[in-house]
């Protein structure tokens, strides 16, 4: 028999660890079928979150692009055995009281999701189920969201525009061309392809299926379990997808237009002549684009790399608001001398399993004055952009040259950090990353190994990374002008 | 936790080993609760400093991040129309101060820790939010109260910056619904503050200078004026020690004193013409009455509830009668934004062109329906559930939960957060039709629109 001292001693370590702040419990389990199941416990909040994905690029859609969104978006609008309108009632719910329900494509995953007060988590979960065994894609429901989809590539604002052209500069292959499809591809979607490519691509084998919610994660992955451990693997296993590098290193001997005509714009003569633009890039006059833009881009690792964190780091080193490199350039001060000032920069790094990027956005309007009377509007713009697009070059290979010292290596630690906390409060937020990670290899603790690398990064690994990954002849641009005939950049209702 | 253990010992006194006790309290700790509130009263807590600073807490362990919010009772319905816009104006002072490099000083500092800030001005008050990894707490707490204690007030400064709000003033001119709120809000008010647009008038920013700023800050930004909210990953006894200490700082003075204005009571309809604009969709608001928080708690919750029936979500009337029966609007949706002192419940629509009259008929026609026959109990639960599980979803992160907290604290108490739901949940059909009754008359509403211009 234990004495007294010995059991408050052990009651008083027990407690000790109760009052650590708890990390959220994640588990991992496989089914019988090969569907790999993450959960994990959402201490505060009466929220859930589920994820379901697999990863799937455009080399499995054939001749139809965008087939692999249309399949995620309708998985959910019904399932055989239950009442047609059931399904839809039930989402419809689940929108009302402040949740949703979706389904997506991008070039290298497709996800199912759903998320909404707890008490909604076995009927979604049933619903999900239920329709990746016998999804019934009601035929108006299909017609509705490819004539949508139609309408919506159409109305894509100038934004959006430059992250699609900027991916297809970055990687020039059909897989990332852009995971929406085209109006003549949508146009000839079926039923009966629809079908057959969702049991294809929901072979159970391939699923990974995220959860987040306010119960043990043991309590959760069994839930899991008990609803989806009947599901049976198809057999047929996921689909080697290419390595789409080998291509990408083949289009860079191709040809590239030039990317301005200095001569059309009519640049005066004794104008501080900007140096040439890298050779793969792209210029747009658009409409409803109520300033210029500008969007360079490298490609970096992929989540499943130890370097991956790396990406994050470089961008806080980068990003002006919190003091980094960009906003020590000329053209991102605001001082009366300066004839090109931008009215804003941005960097980020994402996150992705196959094709990720590095990218920096610059934005400017007009500049003014009498030094620009020389220069219509547009071809003033254009100069803009040439300069920042400089002196983003320069900040890039400034991280080469001078590494950051020991306080500007710490601030970028604490960004980075502090960033990816910060985006992962929401469940649905937690669900899309834990399914991410799991899809990537890392299991279930992408978070912290994402945080021990930040923590260990030295000035040498950040001028590698810079050097091999953010050198000049790998930058691809995208640069956007407003159209001549605009007023002084300002739009008029641009969304009606 | 400690609150835990103490509560098991007394409970259960000495029947139970003293091991066994510890161990149920940390079990009971730290699992997850199904079906859990939003806020639980167990989880909040409020003190007031020496100096008249409130300061909310509420304990959080399922993120390593902390939310500080400080809200300021001072906004643009406090302002006259010589100092329309001032709060607003001190709110840039505070947060985009710029410096050469064009980066404020109060970003530079939250976002050198990782972390992120937001500011917002409103009718009845001026917010910051700062959201950080929590080992970065004190830090941000302190940075964010000497951002607030001393905003860059430089002339040249302030001159900068004012035309930097000047020309955000013209941006947002280019987004007709905030055109049509603010001219709601000006033909809903004869006296009150709230008739005034938030961020002032282009006129009304070139009059303000730097004294005006100075003095107006002075005023305003005193310990009684503020609550600091803090959400996250942090004990709360060290929360209070640091914000108490960080805002010791602040004149214990009471602010100038909110005179309670007389405002008339809405006896007609009152239309604006329509404004004209080439090529535009043909859009519309309606204004009623709305209650505010003082005082008339159970008329905020009940008209939550009527807002969602008459015009949120799929099943509402709005979206199945005015939208898919009569085919009279494109887009139909009701807001109410509850306000410290009575406001505007106003409803927007997108009509077809040439359809402007007879969307506002169907849904008068829709209004006049609750305000004759109520509403059905299906619809009551439908609403309440939407309502609530809203709440839930929407108030999930540490973020969500600092800004709910601190807004209505800065117009009421932040109590009214914490019992919300039930409150909610307590609302019956009668209580929906006595505030259509008394709130929605459709002979006294306002209807401003923008229209498309005739071609020439």
């Amino acid at each position: 028999m234990l004495s007294r001292w010995a059991l408050f001693l052990a009651a008083v370590c027990l407690v000790c660890l109760g009052l650590a702040p708890a990390l959220p419990a994640t588990v991992e389990r496989v089914l019988p079928s090969g569907m790999r199941v993450v959960a994990q416990a959402a201490v505060d909040g009466d929220a859930f979150a589920v994820d379901l994905a697999v990863r799937s690029d455009g080399s499995e859609e054939g001749d139809l692009p965008g087939l692999r969104g249309v399949v995620a978006r309708t998985l959910l609008a019904g399932a055989e055995g239950r009442d047609p309108e059931a399904a839809g009632a039930f989402t419809s719910l689940l929108e009302d009281e402040g949740g949703a329900t979706g389904g997506r494509a991008n070039d290298e995953l497709v996800e199912v999701n759903g998320y909404g007060p707890a008490r909604h988590l076995v009927p979604f979960l049933e619903l999900l189920r239920d329709a990746l065994v016998h999804p019934t894609f009601p035929e108006e429901t299909l017609q509705n969201d490819l004539k949508a989809t139609r309408v919506f590539l159409q109305m894509s604002s100038p934004d959006q525009e430059m992250e699609r052209e900027l991916r297809s500069v970055l990687f020039p292959v059909p897989a990332a061309a852009g995971s929406l499809g085209t109006d003549e591809s949508l146009a000839r979607i079926t039923r009966d392809d629809v079908v057959a490519f969702a049991k294809r691509l929901f072979a159970p084998e391939r699923l990974v299926l995220a959860l987040v919610g306010p119960l043990p994660a043991e309590e959760l992955a069994a839930k899991v379990a008990d609803l989806f451990g009947g599901l049976e693997a198809s057999g047929a296993g996921a689909p080697q997808l290419p390595d789409w590098h080998e291509q990408i290193r083949r289009e860079e001997t191709r040809e590239w237009p030039p990317l301005l005509d200095w001569k059309e714009l009519g640049v005066p003569a004794g104008e501080a002549g900007p140096p040439a633009l890298p050779s793969r890039g792209i210029v747009h006059e658009v409409d409803g684009a109520p300033v210029s833009r500008l969007m360079v881009g490298f490609e970096i690792p992929p989540v499943s790399s130890p370097d991956w964190p790396l990406g994050d780091m470089v961008a806080a080193l980068l990003d002006p608001v919190s003091g980094g490199r960009l906003s020590q350039e000329a053209a991102l001060a605001q001082r009366s001398d300066n004839p090109f000032p931008a009215t804003g920069a941005a960097c980020s790094a994402a996150r992705a399993i196959a094709y990720n990027h590095l990218v920096i956005l610059a934005f400017g309007r007009a500049p003014g004055g009498p030094r620009f009377r020389a220069l219509d509007w547009v071809r003033a713009l254009a100069v803009q952009g040439l300069a920042v697009h400089e002196d983003v070059m320069h900040a890039i290979e400034s991280l080469r040259v001078s590494p950051p010292d020991a306080a500007e290596l710490e601030r970028a630690k604490r960004r980075a950090l502090g960033d990816s906390r910060i985006r992962l409060q929401t469940a649905r937020d937690r669900a899309q990353f834990l399914a991410l990670t799991s899809l990537a290899g890392l299991g279930t603790d992408g978070q912290q190994r994402f945080e021990e690398r930040v923590r260990t990064t030295t000035p040498e690994d950040i001028q590698s990374f810079v050097a091999t990954y953010l050198a000049s002849d790998e930058a691809r641009v995208v640069y956007y002008l407003p159209r001549s005939d605009r007023p002084d950049g300002y739009t008029n209702f641009p969304m009606l | 936790m400690m609150r835990g253990m103490t509560r098991a010992s007394g409970r259960t006194g000495s029947h139970l080993p003293f091991a066994l006790l510890l161990v149920l309290a940390v079990s009971l700790g730290v699992a997850p609760r199904a079906g859990a509130v939003v806020f639980d009263p167990a989880r909040v807590a409020c003190r007031t400093m020496d100096n008249g600073l409130r300061v909310v807490v509420k304990e959080g362990h399922s993120a390593p991040i902390v939310a500080v919010d400080v809200y300021v009772h001072f906004g643009s319905g406090d302002e006259d129309e010589t100092t329309n816009g001032v709060a607003h104006a001190i709110e840039h002072m505070i947060f985009q101060g710029r410096d050469e490099a064009r980066v404020g000083r109060l970003p530079r500092m939250i976002e050198g820790l990782g972390g992120r800030v937001l500011a917002s001005t409103t009718r009845d008050h001026t917010h910051f939010a700062v959201a950080v990894s929590s080992e970065y707490f004190e830090q941000a707490v302190t940075q964010l109260a000497m951002a607030l204690g001393h905003p860059e007030l430089e002339a040249d400064t302030v001159q900068r910056e004012l035309a930097i709000i000047a020309h955000e003033l013209r941006q947002m001119q280019e987004d007709p619904l905030f055109v049509l709120r603010e001219q709601t809000f000006a033909l809903s008010f004869v006296k009150h503050g709230y008739r005034l647009p938030v961020g002032g008038t282009e006129e009304s920013i070139a009059a303000l200078d730097r004294t005006v700023l100075e003095r107006t800050h002075r005023a305003y930004y005193t310990a009684p004026n503020m609550t600091v909210v803090v959400v996250g990953d942090v004990d709360p006894e060290l929360a209070f020690r640091v914000v108490g200490e960080a805002f010791s700082q602040f004149d214990p003075a009471p602010p100038p004193v909110r005179t309670p204005v007389d405002e008339p009571r809405r006896m007609t309809r009152k239309e604006a013409p329509p404004i004209e604009i080439p090529g535009a969709r043909t859009l519309m608001v309606l204004g009623f009455p709305s209650p505010g928080l003082a005082g008339q708690k159970q008329d905020v919750c009940a008209m939550d509830v009527l807002m969602t029936v008459l015009g949120d979500g799929a099943h509402s009337r709005f979206q199945r009668r005015v939208i898919e029966e009569k085919k009279a609007a494109e887009m139909v949706s009701a807001m109410y934004l509850t306000q410290r002192d009575p406001g505007v419940f106003y409803v927007w629509a997108a009509a077809p062109t040439g359809g402007l009259e007879a969307a506002a008929n169907a849904i008068l026609a829709e209004v006049a329906d609750v305000r004759a026959n109520g509403i059905t109990p299906e619809e009551l639960a439908r609403a309440k559930a939407i309502v609530t599980g809203s709440y839930a979803t929407q108030s999930e992160t540490y973020v969500d939960q600092a800004a709910t907290l601190g807004f209505y604290d800065s117009i009421d108490s932040y109590q009214f957060a914490v019992d919300y739901e039930g409150l909610v949940n307590a609302v019956t059909a009668e209580d929906v039709q006595r505030v259509a009754l008394a709130y929605l008359d459709i002979d006294k509403y306002t209807l401003v629109s923008i229209v498309p211009a005739a071609q020439p």
